[in-house]
């Protein structure tokens, strides 16, 4: 049966056509009259046509080619072929389906099957298709956002021809990512500074023949964004005018995999992504991670992969390839393939320092405040990049620091709502970069430099405490460590002291602690050992040999095992000798800032040689490079006699002159050893040994400070 | 290789086999077919009375059809053209002629 509506609908296309004595009731007249049927009114809405223009057409239409009854005949409108057959394929259709009712939508549906009327076309020219129409009336999907009706299908198509639908997108619909699009849609975050890398992969992309830019560096760095970046200016027309109509795909390899089922299939849907960009004009490709298209979709020893099909494309020109890799995988895969990295022109992107990374953090950081509902400070801003560049070390600028502020913006959630702050300080952006790098906070608040001021105050509160809880508890000294470590863990520096003065019982090197230090809390012991039973000379070497070079894989060996446990790197007792050994040490210093460790502490023990390995750790700083120099200088020079402090106030001059551009100097326990002998041999009593200890320690820290030498550490 | 670019082609042309679709729909010339056995007065009867002609000029396109072979009747929208030859055909049948109406794009 016909619906309500639509036999109103009828009435209406025949009214319309007596009305204007027009000689046939047309397919026209019938969608005329539709045009006020509210289902159909909804369906071409949803696929979005205009109902007024559509009104205007068919009047025009009507008016033009309809011919009329003449004046004096009694005759009626006679129903056309067209509108007879439309009327009865939706008739039939929906007692196909077995539904009771025919609807103005069945009768628009039916109504494409008439490709030569004129309906068909105004609605084709309104982009109403048949496919938009069953898909709305079917399922609810609109072509126009807001329009969906969110029902559930109406009938029970089965999910196959939705799949079908996705098979029918191009290859690179499929594939590929339109960046572009992706930047228009404002997913993208703008690309600040990178201004020479950005020109360079342009100047690259436009030459004639291998113009394939390969942009390299470390995790982190921004090279994805460079890729964004560009599509970015391309969208917004800040490229020279060879690119600007140029569009950027970022290839997705996973998608070119999965679901391949038989040899060959990879292969296929590859040469389809390839033919059908070099065929798009202005089309760039994007390949993120490009080592991993050696080896993509290679059948086990099979010569043929991913990259064997991209070569003669890049070779040739016809298509501009943008690769991006980690300077590792390049080294390590990408290289290796002569003939695919030779088609490439390598960008190298740099991490970028902490000023630009300050920079950055200030352009990103309104989406970030947006998504988490807060406001940073531009303190905090650059203390997340300072902090996350001296204490997150395994990881690049700006990516890490970027972290960071995004981690101090998610903190702020956990908190209950009342609770919740709106701002992001300083002290948030410390406590989440402490959390990430697991350094305890109170290391981090403040700059390395302060900490090493008011060390030698912290130090005695805690050394006196310490010491004092183990003499009181009647612990061993040796045992002082254990107890220390579950109770002073605010700095590492600290602990390691407590650590010290309880183990040390003789008169050690100060390079104790500063190898619990590093070995417990930092990093990595490198020792060369100068007293082992091999020669000496030969021996050290041998080691800078591995570090020099020389020995490739061990090299890179050794470059992983700092990456993975960094900070620091010690060299232990270098000074002992000849300066001829000090130049190795130079030379060791190169190799571990080479490898990425440059910012963190050296420690060096001078025994003797204070100038001249001061002048050598001064290289430590070189290039603005984030070091802290520690020397661990030779304890004899300290008087014993806690009243005679001339000669101590001599010796620190001295020192001073001679340690210029030192950070901090390590004074090993010898400098207490006599008040801890005296207290073990019973000549002196707990306290007097404790306060006898003090007094020192203060006496010379004002020593220090006077002779303007750098922060002592005992 | 052949396969892909294959299939390419042919998604390629789905998307141009849209276009013409927009081109706007034919109108179709409605043409008397002559024949030795229907008279002249039943073509210009049915001329006048299908084609709202008035007599000189049915009978002018009579001639057409008789000393041509065929005649142009009117030029129509597919659906009006269909429709004319389909009321020709079924009233020459009722009356008996063999007179052929056919319709054929301008």
């Amino acid at each position: 049966m016909l619906s309500r509506e639509l036999e109103q609908s009828l009435n209406l296309a025949i009214q319309k056509a007596r009305e204007n004595r027009h000689e046939y009731i047309t397919v026209e007249h019938l969608l005329y009259a539709l045009l006020d049927n509210p289902p159909a009114i909804q369906a071409i809405r949803a696929c979005g046509g205009s109902i007024e223009g559509l009104r205007n057409e068919l009047d025009n239409f009507l008016e033009q080619y309809i011919p009329l009854l003449p004046d004096d005949s009694d005759e009626d409108a006679q129903p056309g072929l067209g509108f007879q057959r439309v009327i009865q394929r939706a008739i039939l259709h929906v007692q196909g389906t077995g539904r009771k009712e025919v609807t103005g939508t069945n009768v628009l549906i039916a109504m494409f099957a008439e490709k030569e009327s004129h309906a068909v076309y105004f609605l084709s020219r309104e982009e109403v298709t048949r496919f938009d129409l069953v898909n709305y009336i079917s399922h609810g999907i609109s072509r126009v956002a807001g329009e969906s009706t969110g029902l559930p299908p109406a009938t029970g198509v089965d999910r196959d021809e939705g799949f079908e639908e996705d098979e029918a997108q191009t290859p690179l619909a499929a594939f590929a990512i339109n960046l572009n699009e992706q930047a228009m849609a404002g997913r993208i975050d703008p690309l600040i500074g990178r201004h020479a890398e950005i020109e360079r992969t342009i100047q690259i992309l436009c030459r004639r023949r291998k113009n394939n830019p390969l942009v390299t560096g470390e995790a982190g760095v921004g090279k994805t964004a460079i890729a964004e970046g560009l599509a970015r200016k391309i969208v917004e027309g800040e490229v020279p005018e060879v690119l600007i109509d140029s569009t950027i795909f970022s290839l997705d390899l996973g998608a070119l995999l999965a679901g391949t089922k038989y040899r060959g299939d990879f292969e296929q849907r590859l040469k389809a992504v390839l033919a059908e960009l070099e065929d798009t004009p202005g089309a760039i490709l994007f390949i993120d991670e490009i080592h991993t298209v050696i080896g993509a979709g290679a059948a086990s020893g099979g010569a043929m992969d991913a990259s064997n099909l991209l070569k003669p494309v890049l070779a040739s020109g016809r298509m501009k390839c943008i690769g991006s890799t980690t300077y590792q995988e390049y080294r390590g895969i990408f290289e290796k393939d002569r003939a695919l990295s030779r088609r490439f022109q390598r960008v190298e992107i740099v991490e970028p320092s902490v000023d630009e990374t300050v920079k950055i953090l200030r352009g990103l950081k309104k989406p970030f405040e947006e998504h988490h509902d807060v406001r940073f400070t531009a303190p905090s801003l650059r203390t997340a990049a300072e902090l996350s560049s001296r204490y997150i070390t395994d990881r690049q600028l700006p990516d890490k620091a970027i972290d960071v502020i995004d981690e101090a913006g998610a903190q702020t959630r956990l908190a209950p709502a009342a609770k919740r702050r709106k701002t992001i300080s300083v002290n948030d952006v410390e406590r989440v970069v402490s959390k990430m790098a697991r350094i305890p906070p109170r290391t981090v608040s403040a700059s390395d430099k302060d900490v090493l001021k008011n060390l030698d105050a912290d130090l005695k509160r805690v050394v006196f405490e310490g010491l004092r809880a183990a003499v009181k508890q009647g612990i061993p000294r040796s045992s002082v460590a254990i107890w220390a470590d579950g109770d002073l863990g605010e700095s590492v520096l600290l602990r390691a002291k407590a650590m010290s003065i309880g183990t040390s019982a003789s008169p050690g090197s100060g390079l104790e602690t500063v190898k619990h230090l590093f070995v417990d809390y930092i990093g990595i012991q490198l020792s060369f050992d100068p007293d082992s039973p091999l020669n000496t000379r030969e021996q050290l070497l041998k080691q800078l040999d591995v570090l020099s070079g020389s020995n490739r894989e061990g090299s890179i060996q050794l470059i992983i095992e700092l990456d993975s446990t960094p900070t620091a790197a010690q060299i232990d007792n270098f000074g002992n000798s000849m300066k001829a050994r000090a130049n190795l040490l130079l030379k060791s210093i190169e190799q571990f800032q080479d490898a990425g460790v440059n910012s963190g502490l050296w420690a060096f023990d001078s025994k003797g040689i204070e100038s001249y390995t001061a002048t050598l750790a001064a290289q430590a700083h070189i290039d603005g490079r984030q070091s802290k120099v520690l020397l661990s200088t030779s304890n004899d020079f300290l008087t014993r006699n806690v009243n005679d402090l001339t000669a101590d106030e001599k010796h620190i001059t001295r020192l001073a002159a001679q340690t210029h551009g030192v950070d901090g100097l390590l004074i090993g326990p010898g400098a207490y050893y006599h008040q801890l002998l005296d207290f073990d041999k019973g000549r002196i009593s707990r306290d007097e040994a404790i306060i006898s200890i003090a007094n020192h320690l203060i006496n010379m820290s004002e020593l220090f400070e006077k002779s303007r030498v750098a922060s002592p550490v005992f | 290789m052949s396969d892909s670019k294959e299939i390419q082609r042919s998604d390629g042309l789905v998307v141009e086999e849209a276009k013409p679709k927009l081109k706007r729909p034919q109108l179709y010339r409605v043409i008397l077919i002559n024949d030795d056995y229907t008279p002249m007065e039943f073509v210009v009867m049915v001329l006048q009375r299908f084609f709202r002609l008035a007599h000189d000029d049915a009978v002018q396109i009579m001639l057409n059809v008789h000393t041509k072979g065929s005649g142009v009747c009117g030029v129509y929208p597919s659906e009006i053209a269909q429709t004319k030859v389909r009321e020709v055909m079924n009233f020459a049948k009722e009356n008996e002629h063999p007179l052929q109406c056919t319709m054929e794009p301008e």
